[in-house]
């Protein structure tokens, strides 16, 4: 009755498509064309989709035979071939797997916990994995079929709030230069989507729609589309905000994108961990195909193997000791550039190419990966450790200003109005060099707070930061910054502190910069102004005031300016 | 069990020898008939059977006419049923007489008869139909199901009337021998699922079978899942719809509750007053209970994760407020949330065990001023009262209880599964249980249909999933019912029905799609 013969429909194969392909290209795509301008990219984008919608037809028609494939290439090419064949499959797999398991671990460990070590954050993905190799083709495809839908259309909201989020496109003309590196962008976006063993699905369509070659061709072309597509245009947005340079700076731009995204009214600050949790579901399905590849690719390499292949405790130890080694390569030895690193060469240049042409079945066998999903599961919970950090144990400044006193940098943190906010008593302060700024609101008679840390290197003043209280200083609810034009003029100064402001996560993209000599503003009277509010105050001033606005940029635009006069000096 | 035998006295003595210390069974042995009476016993319960003198019982006024008649017209009426009495049935062996007799019917033995007479009596003493206690709807019908499982067949076969539904009697349990009654549409129901039930249902050795709880866990393959397989329902009505829809409907002897089987986590979030009423308002109401599994499952690790991880997602004077209320309170987050959960869950506990009354005063002693002391008292923060608040009115809005269980169960997982990875363990907890539910199938039909996986006949009917569609609209019947039978709606439907009636239900006639 229904699936006991673990075949799906093609409604499930084209979820299952866009589900593994958008989460791996969000991330994948701005690494590798980060030195192509939009206009190449989109054009790569164009390329790139048409060679996918070309695949999506041969792929139909393979898929819709039925036939399993790997006899086809027994009878084609010999047992060695196949056997060759297999080996190079497990290789790439084993390789895949790794890679997506360390990209799941580093967005987790950039974004969302810090303080966690890859080793345990790179065991969640494993766990979703194991699960959903367990499981087998069925529960992958429904799994798809249920989120595909969802995310989908979160996906095309949350893009177009980062869309209408570009205030200024910078030099039109360079934006939208074509570059010579048009088709091998073109390449590499074709690569990325079709390097995911779609052709190994041939035998594993249900028999009422095999041989349906239009349908199968029209699904698989929605799904890759819809996986190609989205991210290629968050691609794009992305690029527009942050510039080339500025798409460098950052580990995760699409991520970083996000954060200038919020609701109106203020309700859901911030959606880049929102769109984060959606790259995590498609990326933990990613990671359940690769590792569903990898098991039933080196199932039916072992069972090639005389003699030992009839034995299924050895098969089992091979698949551990695989299991065992893409743990390893995920946690150990990998950050997420040198995964990507590795990736592209090994994908796009070695054996996407080989694997187009060649066709693998891969073979479905249940074996204990429920309990090793257990096992992971348990091992994260006993070696992750609690890293919440209470909100009561956190010092959220709303607003910052970064000025030049003769020689001295001198950063002031506009706190707001509440008791036991500030962190310390006067002893604490005394010791960690801050001063503690009051001003009294006329007739009121309440108390703002001002803390100013001061020192001759950028690296001096965040050490005193960091001593100053025994509470987490949270940056993520600074709204504004008020920034010394003098900075600009210090080369390395004005480094340093892009450099803290790009890498820092906790700084969303629409984190708003005011010249401090052109506006006039001070961070005292913003606090003074506003009762203790500066943060709100300033980006009230920013939104509801066309002069302050024309004379802001926000972290976004600020960090495309400087990759492009960087990018003019350099050329 | 040996044959009955012609001669009284040996019969008598097998029974005897049978319920020994046995009070409550009845053995009154008496003479019917003139001029020449017949030696005649009569084995009964004593509380299953009506008094024997009264005119108004079957066996009373069996045991009337017997005793104005001869030995051959007594002879006679008994074998030819000359009197007519329906509830009269003929037993062969001792086994079957025993049966009979346990289950609340009186048996009538004669001398010089080689079998006995099953006569149908009241039966045990039992609860009547009463009113549904937790499947209350607003409009709908109000009866819900009995102990007796006759009375709960005849309320199915009250609102179906054809003979297309078949109702198959077994018996389960090597001592408690209960019967337990198949209900099903003959051209509706997947043949190999009706084969699988009965065969799982005959290979069950078990020494009693007390509730239709114990069947539940015992059909179907065993898995670690917390998610019912089966749903249990109290409600006649909707236990005839489930039928119409080709499922199966298992009820138990002493058993309030019926088993609809198979199920999909779609029906379980539907009540029976979803078709009784406008579309748009058993839409809304629909999307109102998925919420619930959110908040049910998720709400406490999201505050979790969002406070202790993820604070730049709140406005900052929320993130300010809830940081100046927690200042204080000596517990970690998931420490607070974990002791009030763990509070409300003895609550819970406590509520149902006690009677009336004491049971809902500890509802709002615990709810209020037990929560509202250790708010005061600095021991929690009022946010986490508010989100275990939350997620009780979620858990209480999924409409079957098993299935808010199994969500209560699993919160647990995702409570320590964002403590300590925040949204990175939101986004997992709720991966690995969506692979789970799309791992599970009740009885071959997997679990999340509608929403996933297609039938066999390509009809996979969306317009009863989340949102339902106009009353109109809803031609087809579910996944359930067997490929060729899924239109329910029009003059296809009409011609069907109409065969059915004419053929006894021995030929169907099938539309295919």
């Amino acid at each position: 009755m229904f699936s006991e013969n673990h075949k799906i429909s093609l409604r499930q194969l084209k979820y299952m498509v866009f589900m593994d392909i958008m989460g791996v290209l969000c991330i994948l795509l701005p690494v590798y064309l980060q030195k192509a301008t939009v206009g190449t990219m989109a054009v790569s984008l164009l390329a790139g989709f048409l060679a996918w919608q070309l695949l999506a037809g041969f792929l139909a028609r393979r898929i819709s035979r039925g036939k399993p494939l790997l006899e086809e290439i027994h009878k084609t090419a010999g047992s060695l071939a196949a056997f060759l064949v297999l080996a190079a499959a497990v290789v790439y797999l084993a390789a895949q797997s790794a890679v997506f398991l360390n990209l799941c671990g580093e967005l987790a460990g950039t974004y969302l916990l810090p303080e966690t070590p890859l080793p345990v954050l790179v065991l969640l993905p494993l766990a979703a994995g194991l699960l959903l190799a367990r499981g087998g083709l069925e529960v992958r495809a429904r799994t798809s079929e249920v989120l595909g839908p969802v995310i989908l259309v979160l996906f095309l909201i949350m893009g177009a709030g980062a869309a209408f989020g570009i205030r200024n496109l910078g030099e039109t003309e360079a934006v939208f230069r074509l570059q010579d590196q048009v088709f091998s962008g073109g390449y590499i976006i074709f690569a990325c989507a079709g390097g995911f063993f779609l052709p190994a699905l041939a035998g594993h369509i249900k028999e009422e729609e095999q041989g349906q070659e239009k349908k199968a061709a029209r699904y698989l072309r929605t799904g890759g589309a819809l996986g190609m597509l989205l991210p290629g245009v968050l691609l794009l947005i992305t690029a527009l905000s942050f510039g080339n340079g500025g798409l460098g700076r950052m580990d995760f731009p699409a991520v970083r994108v996000m954060s200038s995204v919020s609701l109106p009214g203020g309700f859901l600050k911030r959606w880049d961990v929102v769109f984060l949790v959606l790259l995590l579901l498609s990326m933990g399905l990613a990671c359940g195909s690769a590792l569903w590849n990898l098991k039933g690719a080196s199932a039916a390499l072992w069972e090639m193997i005389p003699r030992a292949g009839r034995n299924e405790k050895g098969c089992l130890a091979f698949q551990g000791l695989l299991a065992l080694l893409v743990y390893a390569a995920a946690a150990g030895f990998l950050n997420a550039q040198t995964a990507m690193c590795y990736y592209k060469a090994l994908n796009l240049q070695i054996l996407t190419p080989v694997f187009l042409l060649i066709l693998l079945l891969l073979y479905f066998r249940q074996r204990k990966m429920g309990f090793m999903a257990a096992a992971a599961l348990a091992a994260v919970l006993l070696l992750g450790g609690c890293a919440a950090r209470e909100l009561e144990e956190r010092l959220f400044p709303t607003a910052l200003q970064i000025s030049l006193s003769g020689e001295e940098v001198q950063i002031l943190y506009a706190w707001n109005e509440g008791a036991g906010l500030y962190g310390q008593g006067d002893e604490g302060r005394e010791d960690s060099g801050a001063e503690t700024q009051e001003s009294q609101e006329g007739g009121q008679g309440k108390e703002s707070q001002l803390t100013v840390f001061g020192g001759e290197t950028l690296g001096e003043v965040f050490e005193k930061v960091e001593n100053y209280s025994e509470r987490y200083m949270d940056y993520s609810h600074v709204k504004a910054v008020i920034l010394d034009e003098k900075i600009q003029e210090n080369r390395e100064l004005k480094e340093e502190l892009l450099e803290w402001l790009a890498k820092d996560p906790a700084f969303s993209a629409n984190l708003i910069l005011f010249p401090m000599e052109e506006s006039g503003l001070s961070l005292e009277k913003a606090q003074e102004r506003s009762s203790g509010q500066a943060g709100q105050y300033l980006e009230n001033l920013y939104e509801n005031n066309d002069a302050y606005r024309r004379q802001a940029v926000t972290l976004g635009d600020w960090i495309r300016e400087q990759a492009e006069i960087e990018k003019g000096v350099v050329e | 069990m040996e044959e009955i035998s012609r001669r009284l006295a040996e019969n008598e003595q097998v029974i005897r020898s049978l319920c020994r210390g046995c009070d409550d069974i009845i053995l009154r042995p008496m003479n019917l008939g003139f001029p020449t009476p017949v030696s005649c016993l009569a084995v009964y319960i004593e509380s299953a059977v009506s008094n024997m003198m009264l005119r108004e019982s079957v066996l009373g006024q069996l045991l009337s006419h017997l005793w104005e008649m001869d030995a051959k017209g007594i002879s006679q009426a008994v074998e030819e049923n000359g009197l007519g009495i329906s509830d009269l049935k003929e037993l062969s062996t001792m086994k079957e007489a025993m049966a009979a007799m346990l289950a609340g019917n009186a048996v009538l033995f004669l001398d010089g008869y080689g079998k006995a007479l099953k006569i149908g009596s009241k039966g045990y003493p039992g609860m009547g139909v009463g009113e549904a206690q937790s499947e209350k709807v607003l409009r709908g019908s109000r009866e819900a199901f009995c102990d007796s499982v006759k009375t709960n067949t005849a309320l199915i076969r009250k609102r179906i009337r054809t003979t297309g539904l078949k109702v198959e009697e077994n018996f389960l349990g090597t001592r408690s021998n209960t019967v337990v009654a198949l209900v099903y549409m003959e051209d509706l129901v997947r043949p190999k699922l009706l084969n699988q039930i009965k065969e799982e249902i005959t290979a069950l050795s078990v020494d009693s079978v007390m509730d239709s709880g114990i069947l539940e866990q015992l059909t179907g393959r065993f898995s670690w899942s917390p998610f019912p397989k089966c749903q249990a329902t109290e409600r006649p009505d909707r236990a005839a719809a489930a039928v119409l829809e080709g499922r199966i409907a298992l009820i138990s002897d002493n058993s309030p509750s019926a088993l609809l089987l198979p199920t999909t986590l779609n029906s379980l979030m539907q009540t029976g007053d979803d078709y009784y009423g406008n579309f748009e308002i058993a839409s809304l109401l629909r999307c109102i209970r998925f919420a619930a599994i959110f908040l049910a499952f998720s709400l406490p690790g999201l505050y979790l994760a969002v406070t202790g991880f993820h604070p730049q997602l709140l406005p900052t004077p929320l993130a300010l407020s809830l940081a100046q209320a927690r200042q204080g309170v000596p517990f970690p987050g998931i420490g607070e949330v974990l002791f009030l959960e763990f509070s409300f869950e003895l609550l819970r506990e406590a509520g149902l065990r006690m009677p009336g009354p004491i049971g809902n005063t500890i509802g709002i002693v615990g709810g209020l001023i037990i929560g509202q002391a250790a708010v005061s008292a600095n021991l929690l923060s009022p946010v986490v009262v508010i989100v275990n608040a939350l997620t009780a009115l979620g858990s209480f809005s999924i409409p079957n209880e098993e299935l808010s269980e199994a969500f209560r169960l699993l919160k647990y997982g995702m409570i320590f599964l964002c403590g300590f990875f925040g949204m990175y363990g939101f986004a997992f907890g709720w991966l690995f249980l969506l692979i789970h539910l799309c791992t599970l199938k009740s009885f071959g039909i997997p679990y999340m249909m509608p929403f996933a996986a297609t039938t066999e006949d390509g009809i996979t009917p969306v317009t009863d999933g989340i949102l339902r569609a106009p009353a109109a609209k809803m031609n087809h019947r579910p996944v359930y019912t067997r490929p060729g039978a899924r239109i329910r709606m029009g003059q296809e439907n009409q011609k069907d029905g109409e065969d059915q009636q004419q053929k006894g239900g021995e030929k169907s006639v099938f539309r295919k799609s």
